[in-house]
């Protein structure tokens, strides 16, 4: 089963490599809210922790969404869903290498985006160890529930909006955790950051499981 | 698809006429009640009569999204057409009781607590469900096959129910951890006294009747559209 | 009266007209 979960995950990030388009716009994407973040509100307001993390979570989130989409668009182009799915365990397996090959993705659009808005916004950053553990787990908890909402939406019209009435509500709990998880870790409550951080990783692990158990009856 | 069930109309309309008219004579009664009989608030005045509407739709509300569940469940677990005709009757009408409560809450917040809507976590919780059950019947909107739409609503169902009390709890944490001033009391209801409980136990119990007829009338209408679906294989 | 009274006669109006549109509407759809 780890190697069928690999051999999708691998197949995604070759594909992803050899068109990062998805890595690009969404590190675009988180530059571009940066920006006009502190050219709306202007810098000094752009510069507090509760409003830099929460945009940075907000738009990780729609960038786990397009980039959510455009692996399935892909595999709808292909038609290699089918034979995929045939297999034994097939749908655990496609729904465990999407999740990861979504993950590696998001992390480094995180790693970028994230240093991006450092930079930009010049923020200082009070505890730069615990800010990794928060991003990391807070990117581990947002792939599984937005797989499983493509999944669901997979072969519908107007599937673009759909999705993310589908999953934005769902992932609440998950921005919430690690928007404060992000603001405590940049302000240096570190009892906050990692009590967030906790919440992460069971989010991290709830939603995969629920994947994993839902989702082999979602897809046909 | 295997199954070949022609939905049995016969047992649900014999009942409905008498619940129906159960539901509408309680309904009468408990308004009468509310508006008329229950006496006046010492604190909130009169504007406290909203409740008696805004809590039984609350309940039924939740009550309506525990059933969505039920039924999501029976329908992966059987594959029987019943369960999904029941889990989007009772989607629908918990949208509808969501959405009801949601305004009256908001009619009686305006008097009582000097704003429309505060960001109050059993609020936001609310919103939050509001949106993940229009969600629900927009996925299966947008569907066409029967089976598979039944199987995609039912996966999103069960999401959904899973993840209502996880919203609730992780906006609770949130603004604890920030210490939010809460000015607004968080029950936010007046002291019950006995008439009062007693308005409200009969309005409970109208608009429990008024769900089920409310059901009654959606499933069968449901049933009617799978076995025309059935006959057109 | 209560100065209020508006805001009692609009909640219980909404209310009770969207269940009765809905009502309608059951029976519109043929239940």
């Amino acid at each position: 089963m780890i190697d069928r979960v690999a051999l999708v995950a691998t197949r995604e990030l070759r594909a992803e490599r050899r068109q990062p388009d998805g890595v690009v716009a969404a590190v675009t994407f988180i530059a571009v809210l940066v920006l006009l973040e502190s050219l709306v509100v202007g810098p000094q307001i752009a510069r507090d922790a509760d409003v830099a993390s929460a945009l940075f979570w907000l738009a990780l989130a729609f960038a786990t969404i397009l980039a959510t989409m455009r692996s399935f668009d892909r595999e709808l182009e292909d038609d290699a869903l089918e034979g995929l799915v045939a297999l034994p365990g097939g749908r655990d397996a496609l729904f465990g290498g999407k999740v990861l090959s979504l993950t590696i993705v998001l992390l480094l659009v995180a790693a970028i985006g994230g240093l991006l808005s450092l930079v930009l916004l010049d923020l200082p950053v009070a505890l730069p160890l615990h800010l990794i553990v928060v991003v990391l787990l807070g990117v581990l908890a947002l792939p599984p529930i937005v797989v499983v909402d493509v999944v669901l939406a997979l072969r519908l019209r107007a599937r673009a909006a759909l999705v993310p009435i589908l999953a934005l509500p769902v992932l609440v709990p998950q921005l919430v955790a690690a928007t404060r998880g992000t603001s405590a870790a940049l302000s240096g409550d570190a009892v906050g950051a990692l009590s967030w951080a906790g919440l992460l990783f069971a989010f991290a692990v709830v939603y995969t499981v629920i994947g994993l158990t839902i989702v082999p009856a979602a897809i046909e | 698809m295997t199954e070949t069930t022609i939905p049995r109309g016969n047992t649900l309309p014999r009942i409905r006429p008498w619940l129906g008219i159960a539901a509408a004579a309680s309904f009468v009664v408990a308004s009468v009640m509310a508006l008329f009989w229950a006496p006046t608030d010492a604190v909130q005045g009169d504007v406290y009569r909203i409740l008696y509407v805004h809590v039984p739709l609350a309940w039924l509300a939740y009550l309506a999204f525990v059933i969505v569940f039920l039924a999501s469940v029976g329908w992966l677990w059987t594959k029987r057409p019943f369960f999904d005709a029941v889990a989007v009757a009772s989607a629908e009408i918990g949208v509808l009781f969501t959405g009801l409560f949601l305004v009256a809450g908001s009619i009686w917040a305006k008097p009582t607590w000097g704003v429309w809507w505060t960001w109050e976590p059993r609020l936001v919780t609310t919103a939050i469900m509001f949106v993940m059950y229009v969600g629900y019947l927009l996925l299966r909107g947008l569907s066409t096959d029967f089976s598979r739409r039944a199987t995609r609503a039912a996966v999103f169902g069960i999401i959904a129910v899973i993840d209502v009390p996880i919203v609730h709890l992780s906006v609770l944490w949130a603004n604890s951890l920030h210490q939010l001033p809460t000015v607004l009391r968080a029950a936010g209801s007046p002291a019950l006294d006995s008439s009062m409980l007693l308005t409200l136990m009969v309005s409970l119990f109208a608009y429990t009747l008024i769900y089920a007829y409310f059901m009654s009338a959606r499933v069968s209408l449901e049933r009617a559209r799978q076995g025309r679906l059935w006959t057109q294989i | 009266m209560d100065a209020n009274l508006v805001f009692i006669v609009a909640a219980f109006a909404i209310v009770w007209g969207a269940l009765l549109a809905y009502l309608i509407s059951l029976r519109a759809r043929g239940a």
